[in-house]
């Protein structure tokens, strides 16, 4: 190993020591000036704060986030009521790059990235540029995210849990568990054969698998036994109970595909509260009513965490039912 | 290959974005929320379950966070501090959930019934055959209550999720109620005899789940009628 690499590692290992969380983050070794073969990135533009900020509209897409599936835990809302809540965790979820739209009705193309990588000693050159040209630390997570121009942020940006605003309906996307190679029962819900009545070895089979000779095959997409699980899916219109900023935890109401510390990918629900939107718009509805639980409109762009942190709202937010605005 | 990455100058990356795993020290963020947040609600105070204080709840965060009329301010998690500190990035994200649940307890437990009368290991904790009488809150307001007597037949520890189980026979139908202990509408729980001895209907049922006891009508019999007469001199 040479043996400026080792100095540089053995200055930075205390920066990538899983358990710390001191309050001095030592920083790398700096550079010769030889060394450095590749300019070094643009600083990332802050937002600016002279215009004010634009107004959510229910044609507007913002962007969504990754999170990662922590757990599920149950939260009682003021009535007494029990809800199963799931916690996802925003976990350094930065803008690498935007992308022009490709039509004259086309969205731009953000793509966001999560989850420091701690060791970036096995990345390709190519992806480490990447992530050097955005200015931001290698990420192992990166999804992207069609938005419109309002609704862009800076390259660099953190983004904070308080994107969601608790009361608001989100989709949430995520692969599902992988059960491995099962039969029809499972993978289908088949009923199988009887148990007894002299059934021979076919108890848990799929039975006939087509008609006689016409068709004489089988049809395309007949179900039979294969893989199961491990596909992306989304789960529609979950409900944001609760919202903390501290630890950038999303509590959504129900459950969501994935084992815990799955990569999940979150967004403002397309039906419940875009098309729902769109709907109150066309009724004539003001400003402030197109969303339904009391929620007014949603932050455009984006809550980052200095926002966040910096804003005079509490640390933990939550809905607390219907009708009381 | 490394040591380009290395190189990055940290005058030209924000402070996020420095080289290395970036985070916000939990001090920092513990320190700006103290600051930022101007609410005066006391931080160890159980959510507000009474009108009024809901209420003053809702207004005061109202006012502050611009996004939505309805929304209840609660106490941060930090206040109840837990042995693992990385929950920014926890390498196992079931910390976070540890951490949520011990704050969690912490508010929703008014009774302290998960870590006493219904913890795993507490020598006050109640053994199946006890003959318990459990009062809870039928509405929200809190002004009527409900109440069931009858033998535990069960402790389920689930962190926030414990819950037991109440077995009695009700007009000759066997009626089972599974009470979680952290729940707001639980209002008392009261106990009438507690499990002892290996005789008499007040015994100790000797299993911590006692379902074969719905099997067994002869033992629950004598129960419901010592939990109807304790009930009834009360």
């Amino acid at each position: 190993m040479p043996r400026l690499l080792k100095a540089a590692i053995a200055s930075c290992s205390s920066s990538f020591s899983r358990r710390a969380l001191s309050s001095t983050i030592p920083l790398p070794a700096q550079p010769e000036a030889s060394s450095s073969k590749l300019p070094s990135p643009p600083p990332p533009t802050e937002s600016s704060e002279s215009t004010p900020p634009a107004r959510w509209s229910p044609f507007t897409q913002r962007t969504g986030l990754i999170a990662m599936k922590r757990g599920m835990t149950a939260l009682w809302d003021e009535d007494g009521k029990r809800w199963p809540v799931t916690v996802l965790q925003v976990d350094r979820c930065q803008v690498i790059r935007h992308e022009s739209p490709t039509g004259p009705e086309g969205k731009y193309t953000m793509q966001l990235g999560a989850s420091d990588r701690p060791n970036v000693r096995r990345l390709h050159k190519n992806q480490i540029n990447h992530f050097k040209s955005a200015g931001v630390h290698p990420k192992y997570h990166l999804k992207s995210f069609h938005v419109t121009k309002d609704a862009l942020i800076p390259v660099g940006t953190e983004i904070s849990a308080a994107h969601f605003v608790p009361g608001q309906y989100v989709d949430v996307i995520a692969k599902t568990i992988g059960k491995g190679f099962q039969g029809v029962m499972k993978r289908f819900g088949f009923r199988g054969q009887p148990a007894t009545h002299g059934t021979t070895l076919s108890h848990r089979s799929a039975g006939a698998m087509g008609a006689n000779q016409d068709p004489g095959r089988i049809w395309k997409g007949k179900k039979m036994p294969g893989r199961m699980g491990g596909k992306q899916r989304t789960t529609h219109n979950l409900l944001v109970h609760r919202v903390d900023k501290e630890l950038n935890l999303i509590f959504v109401r129900g459950a969501v595909p994935g084992f815990d510390d799955a990569v999940i990918s979150v967004r403002d629900a397309v039906r419940a509260t875009k098309w729902k939107a769109e709907n109150e718009f066309k009724r004539g509805k003001p400003d402030g009513e197109w969303l339904a639980e009391g929620v007014k409109t949603l932050p455009l762009p984006t809550v980052t965490v200095q926002q966040a942190a910096s804003a005079d709202w509490p640390a933990v937010m939550e809905w607390p039912g219907p009708g009381k605005a | 290959m490394s040591r380009s990455l290395r190189t990055l100058s940290s005058a030209a990356l924000p402070a996020r974005c420095i080289a290395g795993p970036s985070r916000l020290p939990l001090d920092t963020i513990r320190k700006a929320s103290t600051q930022a947040a101007s609410n005066p609600s006391s931080p160890s105070s159980s959510p507000s379950s009474s009108p009024a204080a809901l209420a003053s709840a809702s207004v005061q965060s109202t006012a502050s966070y611009p996004y939505s009329s309805s929304i209840v301010s609660k106490p941060s998690t930090l206040e109840t501090p837990t042995p693992r500190r990385n929950l920014l990035h926890p390498k196992k994200g079931w910390s976070v959930i540890e951490h949520l649940n011990s704050h969690l307890r912490s508010q929703y437990d008014t009774l302290s019934l998960s870590t006493t009368l219904f913890a795993r290991k507490s020598p006050e904790r109640l053994r199946t055959g006890s003959i318990i009488t459990v009062t809870s809150w039928t509405n929200a307001a809190k002004t009527a209550t409900t109440s069931f007597s009858g033998v535990l037949i069960g402790t389920k520890h689930r962190g926030i999720d414990t819950s037991f189980r109440v077995r009695n026979v009700v007009s000759r139908i066997g009626v089972e109620y599974n009470f979680k202990c952290c729940s707001p509408l639980l209002k008392e729980v009261k106990v009438i005899k507690s499990a002892k001895g290996k005789k008499g209907p007040g015994r100790d049922l000797g299993t911590r789940k006692a379902y074969w006891v719905r099997d067994r009508p002869d033992i629950l019999s004598k129960i419901a009628a010592q939990a109807s007469k304790a009930v009834k001199s009360r």
